[in-house]
């Protein structure tokens, strides 16, 4: 049925606001990042000095470092054992949804509860450190999140345990996906188990792969909260990503441009995973409307 | 020799017992058709000569050897599947060459088996293709395909005409008898559509309930179906049913008084007799009077039914007689062509 | 038979020790938290962290909730939990009614458009939040929200819109044409054929909404930090600040309690919710 005005009226305020907060914003930002502001925002454009200051500087070239490593540990991380946790529940086990449950609840909390957890975990003064050295393994170190080298890996590891639990998820769904005759039809033809998910499972599992990706890549180009309540991007800055960037550059260091110009590049990173990604599923969706 | 046996096969699922005691014994080259409603076990049955599913007691033997503790892959047993279940990441000729892959036969000898194969089945056009790319019939074939490559001892076919069209699915009927003609391979057939049973089996196997009510050629169980089931199931239009009282002399007596036939040892009492449409005609000595309620022209054939006060008939005509709805009629019935059953088991009394 | 039970057996016993391996490796920084939580400070210091406590108290629990020193302030967590819960409820009620709206505008109506609105609305879930924390500053400074409550309320309204209208678009595009269709010519008017016919059987998507939207309301950190001040810090903002606060003594059985409080009702909607949850998390990522 063609929308009557009433309709476009109720969609109206949503749109409005989305334009205005999310676009409006982003181009608010984004002019931003071309001003000169610092403490407070001045509009006057004087061109791309921002974004040659932010290339140059040391902290910045550590938080991308930084998330280029935590982003692809994280990834693939949460992939692998997203995975095998998927394949292992989908063995008909007992007690699968407690399984599920137990893999699933760190999705749950908010990353501070779940850092401040982890933080005292990996102390080297009170935490594992201290456990192994309890039952006897005296040569046992685990200073990671107080080394400036190891300290990201520290934020890896706890993002990995947050999140494989949804990657399970994901994995499940597309594995439960799989017509079963097509796997009896590889068991009659000779086929041992692991040849079944190489070459029939795994290859149909394209979609969960893919949203799997797009779903990680996003998440860890907006890693904040983890990062604060772990390590607080420390020791120093060791463990900066450019979310911490971008917060201390904008309110701490009243460097606003640069702290904008940096919200325009992580915008970017993120657009270019993201929007191939919206494209093949509104596409979709336009064939059957 | 590809012979099978299946000795006492039963098969629960927790408390419910899902198939009773089947035994079949099947001669090498045999085309066999598993037939009945759904839910009566045939494709748990399947499953169970695949090795798909563990029996819960029984035995099944292969050209004399013992597979009930075999897995499927080493049990020499083709299935098609009634959804075909091709691989839809590979192609066609990786999907035909998949089983031999599996069991490291060299590449060339299965590019080989997949082109003659192909031939055979006439869709060498379609190696490079994805099943998605594919209609219902040629996935058919491919299934098919995927299943002659290995030269197998036994062939399971799980309902494999039953989602295509009307038209596609007599002509692949045709096709699967010849196919059967030509390789000779020991065949089980599993099929809901009675047709199919008469026109494809050497003997058809119909099973209601988890067990099997007959085993037989089908001009057998059509002419002397084993009960009251087996009857209803098979022919179509189905079987005209009627319940009658047999009394000492041996008569049988419908509830308006009428005598349909007679059966000369047996309970007396209430019985069930049966007689199919094609045997009844519209003659004036007949023993059943009733009046025509519908008359369907279908071309070749006429069905007239006949409403005779206390239940309806069908009689079925040749060609385009003049009947008349509404009129006053009374129908033969030979007494040769009654079926009589018990009222309460449903087995044959004569 | 027992061939076959052998080769089953073994890989059966391999499988339910790698999945109780994982289990325990997920449970463990809860256990953690909980049993830490209960003892006292020297303990925790002198000893494992993973062991059973010698000793028990509460009074880590009582510290988190009313003593604790957030800021300037020693009032434990007790303002900050209400604050968020103050935050959560309108903002996941106000989210999911637009939400819904949206979901059957977008869906049961044809205008030109339509498809470029529902990809920016997709849009707007993935974006770094970090873009519109500058302008959203001083935004709410104009609106005179800035450090309020309301003002956060307001946020997560905006940023939640996105996702509860994904959610209710795609269950209402599925929803069957017959229906609107039958209920259409019977004379059902654009307000009547939501209240009567869709939302009524909108159950299972409102639930979703709801669980997502208050998980995410509750858990989120960085509008918060960015958008109140003292008096209308959510609970994520207070535990952090309790942590990380660098003066004194670090009372660690008190930090594992307050996190445990500020994650229980998250972890209590979860529990609770079950399946709910997982739809809502498989409902943003996967075609539906």
């Amino acid at each position: 049925m063609k929308a009557p005005l009433i309709a476009k009226a109720v969609l109206s305020p949503s749109v409005l606001l989305i334009a205005v907060c999310v676009y409006g914003y982003i181009a608010f930002t984004g002019w931003l990042s071309f001003t000169a502001s610092t403490m407070m925002a001045t509009l006057t454009y004087s061109g791309p000095e921002a974004y040659v200051r932010l290339m140059g500087l040391n902290n910045w070239v550590l938080s991308v470092k930084n998330l280029g490593i935590f982003a692809t540990l994280y990834i693939v991380g949460c992939g692998i054992l997203g995975l095998l946790l998927a394949v292992l529940i989908d063995q008909k086990i007992r007690a699968e949804s407690g399984f599920r449950s137990i893999f699933l609840y760190p999705m749950a909390l908010s990353f501070i509860v779940t850092g401040t957890a982890w933080k005292w975990l990996m102390d080297p003064s009170i935490g594992l450190e201290r456990s192994m050295h309890a039952i006897g393994w005296d040569s046992f170190a685990f200073g990671w999140v107080k080394d400036s080298d190891l300290a990201i890996y520290c934020v890896v590891i706890a993002a990995v345990w947050q999140t494989s639990g949804f990657v399970m998820a994901l994995f499940l769904a597309g594995l439960r996906g799989v017509d079963a005759e097509v796997v009896n039809a590889a068991r009659l033809d000779g086929a041992r188990p692991w040849r079944i998910y190489q070459r029939v499972i795994f290859p149909q599992l394209g979609a969960s792969f893919i949203s799997a990706f797009v779903i990680l890549a996003h998440m860890s180009i907006k890693s904040y909260d983890l990062v604060i309540a772990l390590t607080n991007g420390g020791p120093g800055r060791a463990s900066w990503l450019p979310s911490l960037f971008m917060y201390q550059y904008t309110f701490t260091r009243n460097e606003m441009a640069v702290g904008a110009a940096s919200a325009v590049l992580m915008l970017i990173a993120i657009a270019i995973v993201v929007i191939p990604y919206i494209l093949r599923e509104t596409r979709g969706e336009g064939r059957h409307v | 020799m590809a012979d099978l046996a299946l000795k006492g096969i039963h098969k629960l699922f927790g408390t419910t017992r899902v198939l009773h005691e089947i035994d079949i014994h099947l001669p090498d080259g045999e085309f066999l058709v598993l037939v009945g409603p759904s839910g009566c076990g045939k494709s748990t049955l399947m499953n169970l000569i695949a090795g798909l599913e563990e029996p819960s007691g029984g035995s099944i033997e292969l050209g004399g050897k013992n597979i009930t503790n075999v897995g499927p892959a080493d049990r020499n047993i083709s299935m098609v599947f009634q959804s075909y279940a091709l691989y839809p990441n590979m192609t066609v000729a990786a999907n035909i060459a998949f089983p031999l892959e599996m069991r490291g036969v060299p590449k060339a000898e299965r590019d080989k088996t997949v082109a003659s194969v192909s031939a055979t089945l006439q869709i060498g056009h379609l190696l490079d293709r994805r099943p998605r790319q594919l209609s219902g019939g040629q996935r058919q074939r491919v299934a098919i395909g995927r299943a002659l490559a290995r030269q197998p001892q036994l062939f399971l076919f799980d309902e494999p005409l039953s989602n295509l069209d009307a038209k596609l699915r007599v002509d692949m009927r045709a096709e699967i008898k010849r196919l059967h003609m030509r390789t000779g391979v020991t065949t089980i057939y599993v099929t809901h559509d009675q047709v199919e049973a008469m026109t494809l089996g050497s003997r058809i196997a119909v099973l209601n309930g988890g067990s099997i009510q007959q085993l037989a050629t089908p001009l057998e169980i059509y002419t002397r179906p084993a009960n009251r089931f087996v009857a209803e199931f098979i022919g179509s239009p189905s079987i005209n049913m009627f319940d009658a009282t047999r009394d000492d002399a041996g008569e049988l007596r419908l509830p308006d008084g009428a005598v349909i036939g007679t059966l000369a040892q047996g309970p007396t009492g209430k019985v069930a007799v049966g007689v199919r449409p094609e045997d009844l005609s519209i003659r004036d000595d007949g023993q059943l009077q009733g009046r025509i309620s519908l008359v369907e022209p279908t071309g070749p054939e006429t069905y007239a039914l006949i409403d005779l006060g206390h239940t309806e008939i069908t009689v079925r005509m040749s060609g385009l007689p003049n009947v008349q709805l509404g009129a006053a009629v009374r129908v033969h019935v030979p007494p040769a062509s009654i079926h009589v059953f018990a009222a309460d088991s449903g087995l044959r009394l004569n | 038979m027992s061939e076959r039970t052998f080769a089953t057996v073994w890989p059966r016993v391999l499988l339910y020790t790698l999945l109780i391996f994982f289990a325990l490796l997920f449970a463990m920084p809860l256990y953690v938290m909980l049993v830490n939580s209960v003892k006292p400070l020297e303990e925790i210091r002198a000893g494992d962290m993973m062991a059973w406590p010698h000793e028990l108290t509460f009074q880590p629990w009582h510290d988190a909730w009313s003593l604790a020193q957030i800021g300037v302030q020693a009032t434990g967590l007790k303002p900050y939990f209400i604050n968020s819960f103050l935050m959560a409820i309108p903002g996941v009620a106000i989210s999911t009614a637009i939400g819904a709206l949206n979901g059957y505008v977008l869906t049961q109506f044809r205008f030109r458009g339509a498809h470029l609105v529902f990809a920016l609305l997709m849009f707007s879930v993935f974006i770094p939040f970090q873009i519109v924390l500058i302008p959203m500053a001083r935004t709410l400074g104009l609106l005179h929200l800035a450090g309020t409550v309301p003002g956060l309320v307001l946020v997560h309204v905006v940023y939640g819109i996105g996702f509860t209208t994904l959610f209710f678009r795609n269950y209402y595009a599925a929803f069957p044409g017959e229906l609107v269709r039958s209920a259409r010519m019977d004379g059902a008017g654009f307000w009547r054929l939501f209240w009567r016919l869709l939302l009524p059987n909108s159950g299972p998507i409102i639930v979703v909404s709801i669980i997502w939207q208050f998980t995410n309301i509750w858990n989120d950190f960085l509008f918060g930090a960015s958008f109140s001040d003292y008096s209308s810090f959510p609970i994520t903002v207070a535990l952090n600040n309790l942590v990380n606060s660098s003066t004194g003594v670090k009372e660690y059985n008190v930090h594992f309690a307050a996190a445990f409080i500020a994650g229980a009702p998250t972890l209590a909607v979860y529990i609770l919710s079950g399946k709910y949850f997982v739809r809502g998390l498989m409902a943003g990522s996967v075609k539906g």
